[in-house]
């Protein structure tokens, strides 16, 4: 397991030369901070409320980047034979994509983290008094997780495509699903993209924080089936 | 190393049809194929990077299963026709990355990398991203990558052809008595030298596996021509008998 912080520098590394760390590293922290330039009457019944929804839709995009960004970059090193270079030495498969994986949550963690913050001061700026705020790190934290689901759909989708259509079909399903967990009918817990939809509609969730939980657990949950299916297909595929 | 009864078709072409193949420790085999691709599917078999879908694969005993930093990656080196390596990384670093991923430490490191930089001629280029130094520099740093850790077992499949035919078998002469190499090669010609026995898959099948001094007595020239001819004329050596080291 040494060799896997080695790769996770790889790839963080082969991102920032592409330029991909970017846009999935600026993305999620704009959509943190989308609120603030939405009209007051477009802001729903709390300022909490309408911070959480316009965090939510915005990220649904943001998180779609980057699950295509994953499915390109993994695609790209089966493609380019960088990931035969690494397997000759003797570095399962597996790891290959835990390394891309842990990168992607590296990054999204941190974006998500950082808009989770500038939607909150966004809050304290509009609401009259200081909001609780609990369920709304809560839900941030369930939508962190449902966004690490999804970057693992990107590596799974990656490791049976040619990049462009890993890219594109990973942009569409992430996007489309995220969008429906925004919009309600994929909201309800435990889906693992219930804790977008709690984020959304704070101000009609009776109980965001247990919600969010089991969201959250959910969607770890679909994570891992999803590696461990991206990693049995990767053992399958030639380099 | 012993390949037995491996399988595989690929898009419809039957690379490996029960390939059987034993090559003793510090043999040099030049692998030539018909179709091309099966010579160079049987190295990606080899160095795990393709599966055979029937057969087994042992090296030095031992199933090609040992995923260990002490295990396969210091014991097997495999060079392909395509370098693998990330374009904006310098040979310095790839090579410090193959060191890395063997699990040698900081000192053992630094030191195969010196020595590898040296006798690939990287010196100058070392710090330069391969993607400037072209795809000579490429070739080259996969090279010393690959012989970093020292293997056992040394797998090239078409290597070094932007290089000059001089410094190609310079760099491709690994010295070690010990250290069996297999190189697959459309060109057998300019292999010459280089290899002291020789291999001719045939639809998947080992038609021809001799040494290159029976290919000499015979005054046939190391070429795809001659390699077929003398599989033709029914000579024994069909690779069930591995061909003695030295020879």
């Amino acid at each position: 397991m040494i060799r896997l912080p080695v790769l996770v520098g790889l790839a963080l590394r082969e991102l920032w030369i592409t330029f991909r760390l970017i846009p999935m590293l600026v993305l999620p922290v704009l959509a943190g901070l989308v609120e603030a330039v939405v009209p007051p009457e477009l802001s729903g019944l709390s300022a909490v409320g309408g911070a959480g929804f316009w965090f939510a839709a915005s990220l649904s995009v943001a998180v779609a980047v980057v699950a295509a960004l994953g499915a390109w970059s993994i695609a790209s090193e089966c493609a380019g034979g960088t990931a035969a270079w690494v397997v000759v030495r003797a570095v399962p498969r597996s790891t290959i994509l835990a390394s891309w994986f842990v990168a992607l949550a590296i990054l999204l963690a941190v974006g998500i983290g950082l808009g989770g913050i500038g939607a909150w001061l966004t809050v304290l700026e509009r609401a009259e008094t200081t909001p609780d705020p609990i369920p709304f790190t809560a839900a941030v934290g369930a939508t962190l997780a449902t966004a690490l689901a999804a970057a693992a759909l990107g590596l799974l989708i990656g490791t049976l495509l040619g990049r462009r259509s890993a890219a594109l079909v990973s942009l569409v399903v992430v996007g489309a699903v995220f969008g429906l967990a925004v919009a309600g009918p994929l909201a309800m817990p435990p889906l693992p993209t219930a804790g977008l939809g709690v984020l959304a509609d704070l101000d009609h969730a009776s109980r965001p924080v247990s919600d969010a939980i089991r969201s959250a657990g959910s969607a770890l949950a679909a994570a891992s089936v999803l590696l461990v299916l991206g990693a049995v297909l990767m053992e399958r595929r030639d380099l | 190393m012993v390949c037995d009864g491996l399988r595989r078709t690929v898009q419809g072409e039957r690379l490996l049809d029960g390939l059987d193949l034993a090559v003793g420790v510090g043999a040099r085999l030049l692998v030539v194929s018909t179709p091309e691709g099966s010579a160079s599917f049987l190295l990606r078999v080899l160095a795990g990077l393709a599966r055979a879908s029937a057969g087994v694969v042992r090296i030095a005993g031992v199933a090609r299963a040992d995923d260990s930093a002490a295990g396969w990656a210091r014991r097997i080196g495999y060079v392909g026709p395509e370098a693998g390596i990330h374009p904006w990384m310098a040979p310095g670093e790839a090579l410090d990355l193959a060191g890395r991923l063997a699990g040698f430490d900081a000192e053992e490191r630094r030191r195969r990398v010196e020595a590898a930089a040296e006798h690939y001629r990287l010196g100058a280029q070392i710090g330069i991203p391969v993607r400037r130094g072209g795809p000579a520099l490429a070739q080259r740093t996969a090279m010393a990558a690959a012989t970093i850790a020292d293997p056992e077992v040394l797998l090239l499949d078409e290597p070094l052809r932007s290089l000059d035919p001089v410094e190609r078998s310079r760099l491709l002469s690994v010295p070690g008595q010990r250290r069996t190499v297999l190189l697959a090669s459309r060109y057998p010609a300019s292999e010459d030298g280089l290899v002291n026995q020789v291999a001719l898959l045939r639809a998947g099948r080992v038609a021809l596996h001799i040494s290159i001094a029976e290919l000499t007595q015979r005054n046939l020239p190391l070429s795809m021509r001659g390699i077929q001819a003398l599989a033709d004329a029914g000579v024994p050596g069909s690779g069930q008998t591995p061909v003695a080291v030295g020879q």
